[in-house]
């Protein structure tokens, strides 16, 4: 009887452990569903898959993204890039909550040094209970001198890589 | 190597054509309405086309010619920027730009013109020779220029159609106001707020002279189906392409209305998810909704009471027709590596988007300023449609409760503006015009415009009225309706956006008072293209968008009706007062049989009526009618619907000899009291004259129902 309830101890603190592990954020993430605003369509291109990944590394959490199988290409996360290359981000605000699973950034850029055109992109996403998916939303504003200009938001979901 | 010379010099030789630096083009008759000249389709002589601009050789040119006998007009102005405006003849309007498709491998179609849809702006040359021309760009994410791949500047097409429009005329000012707002909606036009320039209040204000327009994109992206819908999700993302519509028709009209000087350009590309479309499949929603959506953008821009001009982009992006064919430029997509777009024109799509833009002003460059650097321009060719017939209708009745007063007024537009003034509530109230006439059948008709001039009394504010056209009378589905891409459209909208909370299925705007323009203290024309559903046969690549029938105008229906928007219903006291509601039927006409002659009645000895009459030539069918005798004894005729025996229509004849032709009534389908007998023909499906009155005049075309 006491074997059998030592066993179930044993069973309850293994699945509070294995939740809290789930819950974190570090390892590989691949896009796997896009929507833009109130659409159902997926516009994730599955062919190029975007990839996040959060690991630890000698001088803190590292984040990194990078898109198809060139993880040898990853960049920092967040990065803006255009066809011409990485376009300069200025970051606001950053956070990779371990513990609550719970990934932010906020930051802007200016993707043309002849426009006066300022993109304010939050990106927030958080880790499922069950630890298999990272879902949240990238929403970009458009400003321009002190003008808003209006903006979108991209509904995501990554999958956790093996 | 010496071999070579003459080769090269053949070449030149062969070139030398594009030295002309000429302009050439015809106006014709664009019977089935495709934008394109065919075989057979009559030439237009006599239609005014100026060319205006500046030589790069200095010095301004402005000339006007008029089309030849067989159409044609050429105009030899030399290098330089130039705008082509053709005139339309009185009773005329600009038919249909040209977007049919071609595979990238067609020699000749060539990035980034592709092929030459050209329209017009109408009041562009004179505003510019006026010293200045105030341009808005309005609309979403594409009128902004944006793409996330290699960002340039916001409003790049916008800038090089100011810079060509200002190179034509170097001594104007050509200004560019900068409105559009990235991710809005159509409702977005129709919101009186001041947060931005980019909906129809604020251009009111601004006047421009030319408002570019490209927006129903993020509509539709709100609402756009999985890859494998069910049908609720379709039935949502239809309601909000009607919801669409509705705004651009409002905002449109309200454009066209109340800036009578303003021309509009209306784009046809809103989105494009077929980037792969020549090495993979578009999604199905997409495939089979797009060409309805682009057929929704033209059919808007078509039916004002001013045509807006296109800028026909989208037939030169690549998209897949519903036989899986690719046709357009492939890559034009943004497709960037962090994929936080593939929805915009990456930059080469946009320098489409410009050409398109500048050919839908009636833009032609000649020599370096050409983007080909072509130095003569063949192929600009105007396709007319001519407004062959008017209709009023004949029929008024009230539905719901609603109230009006003098109703027949409506259906006078010769009583010197008499309104009927309609009161309407907060429920379904009512007030519909209809029985339209049926029987012209020499009319061929290609295109409609339902149109109506009404104006305000009193003030409303949030209890509004709606105005809207419908082919069969029903104008709105049954509950439940599943949507199909060939069963969709039950009324055509032609006053009133679509409302706050609209479509139910993804509503918005919560905060919304209003969403169009409530007040209109003089009289406003507003028009729409009369449109129904398409068509799409298995033996098909693509949609057919057939014309409306005779048989449909009997069931076409125009009415107004109320459509509240706010919380506080029924506070606002006023009225519609309709002076008239028409459709303009755009087409040709054949030629009418004359009337069958010679006419002569006897009765046989078993009791058969024996008829006979001259043959009329090329007749394929005779018709007969009987009438009774007092009903014409008293002024008027009822051979038709009320005749006492029933028309025998495309009746056994004989050849009588001589000339004659002979029909034989038994006595079994003769009528029981005195009556008259008319005769028709039909020839080339149009039916003769039953006959004339004294004075010439046709006795009452109505009553003649062998169609």
């Amino acid at each position: 009887m006491q074997r059998r309830r030592l066993c179930g101890l044993s069973i309850a603190g293994l699945a509070v452990w294995s939740s809290l592990e789930a819950a974190s954020p570090l390892g590989r993430w691949r896009l796997d569903e896009q929507r833009y605003e109130g659409g159902s369509a997926n516009l994730a291109v599955a062919e190029e898959p975007l990839h996040l990944e959060f690991a630890q590394a000698l001088t803190g959490l590292e984040a990194r993204i990078w898109a198809g199988g060139r993880a040898e290409s990853a960049m920092p996360w967040p990065t803006f890039l255009s066809d011409a290359g990485p376009v300069p981000v200025e970051i606001v605000e950053k956070s990779i909550d371990l513990g609550s699973g719970s990934i932010f950034a906020r930051y802007r850029v200016r993707p043309s040094p002849t426009d006066d055109l300022v993109l304010e992109v939050t990106e927030r996403y958080l880790v499922s209970e069950d630890g298999k998916s990272l879902a949240g939303e990238m929403r970009v504003a458009f400003t321009g001198g002190q003008t808003h200009r209006g903006g979108f938001v991209l509904h995501r979901r990554f999958g956790r890589e093996p | 190597m010496r071999r070579a010379a003459p080769l090269l010099a053949l070449a030149i030789v062969s070139a030398t054509p594009a030295l002309a630096q000429t302009v050439s083009g015809s106006a014709y008759e664009d019977r089935n309405d495709n934008g394109v000249r065919d075989p057979g389709e009559p030439a237009l002589p006599g239609v005014e086309v100026e060319l205006f601009g500046t030589r790069d050789a200095g010095g301004a040119f402005d000339q006007t010619t008029t089309t030849d006998g067989a159409g044609g007009f050429s105009i030899a102005p030399g290098n330089g920027c130039y705008l082509l405006l053709p005139q339309d003849p009185p009773g005329w309007r600009l038919g249909r730009t040209r977007d049919d498709g071609f595979a990238d491998t067609v020699p000749g179609y060539t990035f980034p013109v592709g092929k030459g849809r050209p329209a017009k702006i109408d009041h562009g040359i004179e505003t510019l020779k006026s010293q200045g021309l105030r341009m808005t760009a309005m609309g979403d994410s594409i009128a902004w220029n944006w793409n996330s791949c290699f960002y340039t500047e916001s409003f790049w097409y916008s800038r090089q159609l100011r810079a060509r429009l200002a190179c034509t005329a170097p001594a104007a000012t050509v200004t560019l106001d900068q409105a559009a707002v990235k991710g809005e909606h159509t409702d977005d036009l129709l919101v009186d707020d001041n947060n931005d320039l980019n909906n129809v209040f604020r251009a009111l204000e601004l006047q421009p002279d030319l408002i570019t327009l490209s927006m129903i994109g993020n509509d539709l992206l709100d609402a756009e189906p999985p890859a494998n819908p069910t049908q609720t999700q379709i039935n949502r993302a239809a309601a909000e392409i009607l919801d669409s519509r509705q705004n651009l028709q409002e905002a449109l009209s309200t454009l066209t209305s109340e800036l009578p000087g303003t021309d509009l350009m209306l784009n046809s590309l809103y989105d494009n998810l077929a980037y792969n479309c020549y090495t993979g499949d578009t999604g199905i929603f997409h495939r089979q909704w797009l060409p309805i959506v682009n057929r929704i953008l033209r059919d808007l821009a078509w039916g004002q009471a001013r045509r807006a001009s296109i800028l026909e982009a989208a037939a030169d992006f690549a998209h897949e027709d519903q036989g899986g064919t690719c046709t357009g430029f492939d890559q034009m997509i943004c497709r960037d590596i962090f994929q936080t777009d593939l929805i915009h024109p990456n930059n080469n799509g946009y320098q489409i988007v410009r050409e398109k833009a500048w050919e839908g002003a009636g833009g032609v460059n000649l020599g370096a300023k050409d983007v080909l650097a072509r130095t003569s321009r063949s192929g600009e060719d105007y396709g007319f449609l001519r407004r062959v017939r008017r209709l009023l209708p004949r029929h008024w009745e009230t539905r719901g409760g609603a109230s009006v007063q003098d109703p027949s007024a409506a259906t006078d537009d010769a009583d010197g503006g008499i309104p009927a003034r309609i009161t309407l509530g907060i429920a379904t109230e009512e007030f519909r015009l209809d029985g339209f006439p049926d029987w012209l059948d020499e009319l061929q008709i290609v295109r409609v415009l339902a149109g109506v001039r009404y104006r305000t009394s009193g003030s409303v504010s949030d209890d509004f009225y709606r105005m809207e056209g419908s082919v069969t009378g029903q104008f709105r589905p049954p509950a439940g309706h599943a949507y199909t891409p060939v069963d969709w459209n039950y009324s055509t909208p032609i006053v009133g956006g679509g409302g706050p909370n609209q479509p139910p299925e993804n509503s918005d705007y919560p905060a919304a008072k209003l969403l169009a323009l409530p007040n209109v203290p003089a009289y406003r024309e507003v028009s729409a293209t009369l449109t129904k559903n398409p068509t799409l046969p298995s033996v098909s690549s693509d949609y057919i968008w057939p014309a409306i029938t005779h048989e449909e105008l009997a069931s076409t229906a125009i009415r107004i009706v109320s459509a509240p928007v706010s919380a506080t219903p029924g506070n606002d006291l006023y009225q519609v007062e309709l002076d008239a509601a028409w459709l303009d039927l755009y087409g040709w006409e054949k030629t009418r049989p004359p009337e069958v002659t010679g006419l002569r009645v006897a009765r046989l000895p078993d009791g058969s009526l024996d008829v006979t009459f001259d043959a009329v030539p090329a007749a394929q069918r005779y018709n007969l009618y009987f009438g009774r005798l007092a009903t014409v004894r008293a002024g008027s005729y009822d051979h038709g619907a009320a005749a006492p025996a029933g028309p025998r229509c495309a009746a056994s004849f004989s050849d009588a000899g001589g000339g004659r032709i002979r029909m034989l009534v038994p006595p079994g389908a003769q009528p029981g009291e005195a009556s008259y007998i008319l005769v028709t023909a039909h020839v080339d499906d149009v039916e003769s004259p039953a006959g004339t009155r004294s004075g010439g005049e046709e006795i009452d075309r109505s009553q003649s129902i062998c169609r």
